[in-house]
């Protein structure tokens, strides 16, 4: 009875029946409002009132408050009611304010521990609330008080890497007055152009590709003076590097190359960030190239070797003059140049060997020797200082070199919208859900960005540089962005995260073109000197000028074979096993599907998630196209593979 | 003389505890009764009083009962067997107190069996 009162004692039911009699009353049995209580216990007001504070201060709930509101209710009249004046008994009494604390805690001890368990769990909740919002309100106010520190130039240290600078020994002017001429006529074959019409011979029947032949050779013809001084210029120094947004160019300039090629998006923007620098005479460049492109194939054609091969070897100079360690742009468009010259050595003696003298097809291996990994290898400096600008317009500076990312990243951002990530449509791209407070918080530092770009920078630099037949796995998950990207906010990963391991792993595989076209050339000089082909690779090694060829699947020699009078050569492909030839046809093979390394990840995973690509050989060349007995077949071993399956797999 | 705060604390509850020990009380039986019986030495501030004495119930030392029954209703206080064992317990330790200040010379053994 004492304690509290079981169940079968609290439930007037269960003592009925077990015959027990009711417990004493804890509770008053009406509990009216405390008012109501002081009301009608008709107290001097003083006394009133200060039950009332008392009452109100204790707080609990409605039944606690009046059960103590009766409490000092009778404790006062008792108090009364022995002779004590009103005054005396409040004195008596004490501190209203003291009794109220105290009677708060106690009528809270009293509640039982439920109460106390739900107490202090939402005390905790509250703190914990509290601690978050205060964290949040800390994170915001330093993601939105806080702007990013420009330290820096480094747009000026990107253009100190520019050794070529407009002047006396620029061949840009020339270049550009020759194309505006090349440009004008090509306009009046086609209304519409695309890349370059006039070199197009895609999609076309034998008629149409006849028209369009007869076509190249009159703009040829008609040109011939432009594309001379293109073949001309490109030994020469061109300023075709870097420039800031708000640069002036010439007249002449802005007429070839029109007023959105310094600020495309119209804006006029000044920005002085690296995301801003131009590069409005790189395009130009490139399609110098290619109307010395077409030009060496007209050429070919018209048995005019001495012109063809001084095509090639201008396009092979013009790739090392735009070439620079400004941009990485810069030299990926070198290496394309770099890699339509090597292509088309390959084409035009495949297609037209007798064009060519003895002489003409050494100048060419010569040439092509020169193409190897180190010559194509990127200089990646200016593209890290690229990103170490993109860094310090995103993160703030501490002063130690360190910071996080703040709200000034993402309107910096917002100006480089080219560079949204595709995965995601415009629609549902927000910049708002990418980069807030919370996010900033746990985004990787500014220092850790910044280790991570150079760890990046050196993992490209030497994984270039390695043949791919000996890649580890680890190489091969180094390739992909590092992870400290990962963990950025989608819009800063997306503009930070850098590509360049992708792209040096492709440098392997032009070098290897290179050595395709170079063993095809050996071949046909091997053929003039003995009257017949060669049957193994060794025996054409005195002819390369170079160094040796080598199979980039698994290092040993390209594999060469003569059968009915035609030579083939092949690669093992990415499964590195030579199935004496057997291979995919394609006509517009690139780099990338010629040498699929990233096929061959797949089988340098053990296990993998996807099915590795079909084996099979890749055939690079079939020489001569005409055998004796007509068009060279491929070896009854060969097994047709679609082209797109040699990357897709399954 | 009043006692210290911190001697009331501890001697309060015990008193009350005593108090009761012999019948039930409200609570300004309580106060007089506490006044009364110690000479006013541990008449404490009624404003202390009854958040003690919702504490002792909290513990369940004591239990109580509203009585409606007369014209003015009343809450009753009577003290628990856990109250009693309490009780003992206290008195125990408050003997060797007193036997404590004695050896020490604090309190005086006459004067106490005088008292």
């Amino acid at each position: 009875m004492e304690k509290s009162l079981p169940m079968r004692d609290r439930s007037p039911i269960l003592r009925w029946l077990r015959g027990v009699k009711a417990p004493p009353q804890t509770q008053p049995m009406k509990a009216s409002r405390p008012e109501v209580v002081v009301a009608e216990a008709e107290l001097p007001v003083p006394i009133g009132q200060a039950v009332l504070r008392v009452v109100r201060r204790a707080g609990g709930t409605r039944k606690e408050r009046s059960a103590l509101a009766m409490e000092l209710v009778a404790h006062f009249r008792d108090s009364l009611a022995a002779g004590v004046s009103a005054d005396a008994a409040l004195a008596a009494f004490g501190s209203e304010r003291t009794a109220a604390a105290l009677l708060r805690r106690a009528i809270r001890r009293k509640r039982g521990w439920l109460w106390a368990s739900w107490w202090w769990s939402s005390r905790a909740a509250l703190t914990c609330v509290l601690a978050l919002a205060v964290a949040y309100g800390w994170a915001a106010a330093r993601f939105w008080l806080l702007s990013p520190t420009i330290s820096k130039d480094y747009v000026a240290e990107i253009l100190a890497l520019d050794t070529v600078r407009s002047g006396a020994q620029d061949a840009w002017p020339r270049m550009r007055d020759a194309l505006r001429a090349l440009a004008r006529d090509e306009r009046s074959l086609a209304e519409r152009t695309p890349p370059l019409y006039v070199l197009d011979e895609r999609y076309l029947d034998d008629a149409g590709l006849r028209t369009r032949q007869r076509e190249q050779r009159e703009f040829v013809e008609r040109n011939r003076s432009a594309i001379e001084t293109l073949r001309s210029v490109a030994r020469e120094p061109i300023d075709s590097g870097p420039m800031r947004p708000n640069s002036q160019l010439t007249p002449e300039d802005v007429e070839y190359l029109g007023a959105s090629a310094i600020a495309p998006d119209g804006s006029g923007a000044e920005d002085d960030s690296a995301a801003f620098l131009r590069l409005p005479k790189l395009a130009a460049v490139q399609h110098a190239a290619r109307f010395l492109e077409l030009d060496a194939r007209v050429a070919a054609r018209e048995g005019d070797g001495a012109r063809a091969t001084s095509d090639v070897l201008a396009l092979f100079e013009l790739g090392r003059a735009v070439r620079r360690p400004t941009t990485l742009v810069e030299q990926l468009v070198s290496n394309a140049i770099s890699a339509t010259a090597l292509a088309l050595s390959q084409r035009i003696v495949l297609e037209h060997p007798q064009a060519f003298s003895n002489e003409q097809l050494a100048s060419l291996v010569e040439a092509l020797a020169l193409i190897t990994p180190e010559s194509l290898a990127l200089d990646f400096r200016g593209e890290e200082l690229v990103h170490r600008d993109f860094v310090q317009r995103m993160f703030s500076d501490d002063g130690s070199g360190d910071g996080r990312l703040v709200a000034g990243a993402t309107e910096f951002a917002r100006q480089l919208s080219p560079i949204e990530p595709s995965s995601v449509s415009r629609d549902e791209f927000s910049l708002d859900r990418t980069a807030d407070p919370i996010r900033a918080l746990t985004a990787p530092s500014r220092r850790e960005v910044a280790e991570a770009l150079s760890e990046a920078h050196m993992t490209a630099s030497a994984l270039q540089l390695k043949p791919w037949w000996q890649w580890t796995g680890d190489d091969f998950e180094s390739t992909a962005r590092p992870r400290t990207f990962d963990e950025l906010p989608e819009i800063a990963a997306s503009v930070l995260t850098p590509t360049w391991s992708r792209t040096a792993s492709l440098i392997q595989g032009v070098a290897s073109v290179a050595d395709a076209a170079r063993a095809l050339l050996g071949v046909e000089l091997y053929r003039r000197e003995h009257g017949h082909l060669a049957a193994s690779i060794s025996e054409i090694a005195p002819y390369l000028r170079g160094r040796d060829l080598h199979d980039p699947f698994d290092g040993a020699a390209l594999r060469y074979a003569v059968e009915n009078g035609v030579a083939r050569l092949w690669t093992v492909g990415p499964d590195g096993i030579d199935d004496g030839g057997a291979h995919g046809e394609c006509n517009e093979w690139t780099v990338d599907e010629r040498f699929p390394i990233q096929a061959r990840m797949q089988y340098g995973r053990s296990p993998t998630s996807k099915p590795p690509p079909p084996r099979g050989d890749i055939t690079l060349w079939r020489f001569p196209i005409e055998s004796e007995g007509g068009t060279s077949a491929p070896p009854s071993s060969a097994r047709e593979v679609p082209c797109d399956s040699l990357l897709a797999g399954g | 003389m009043r006692i210290e705060t911190e001697l009331m604390r501890g001697a309060g509850p015990v008193a009350v505890l005593k108090v009761l020990e012999r019948k039930e009380m409200y609570g300004y039986e309580l106060v007089e009764a506490l006044s009364a019986r110690s000479d006013g030495l541990l008449a404490m501030g009624q404003s202390t009083l009854y958040p003690l004495l919702y504490n002792l119930e909290a513990k369940s030392l004591i239990t109580s009962r509203w009585d409606e029954t007369e014209a003015r209703p009343r809450k009753y206080y009577r003290i628990t067997d856990a109250g009693k064992k309490k009780l003992a317990e206290a008195t125990k330790q408050w003997r060797d107190v007193t036997k404590a200040m004695t050896s020490l010379g604090i309190l005086n053994a006459s004067a106490l069996a005088g008292g």
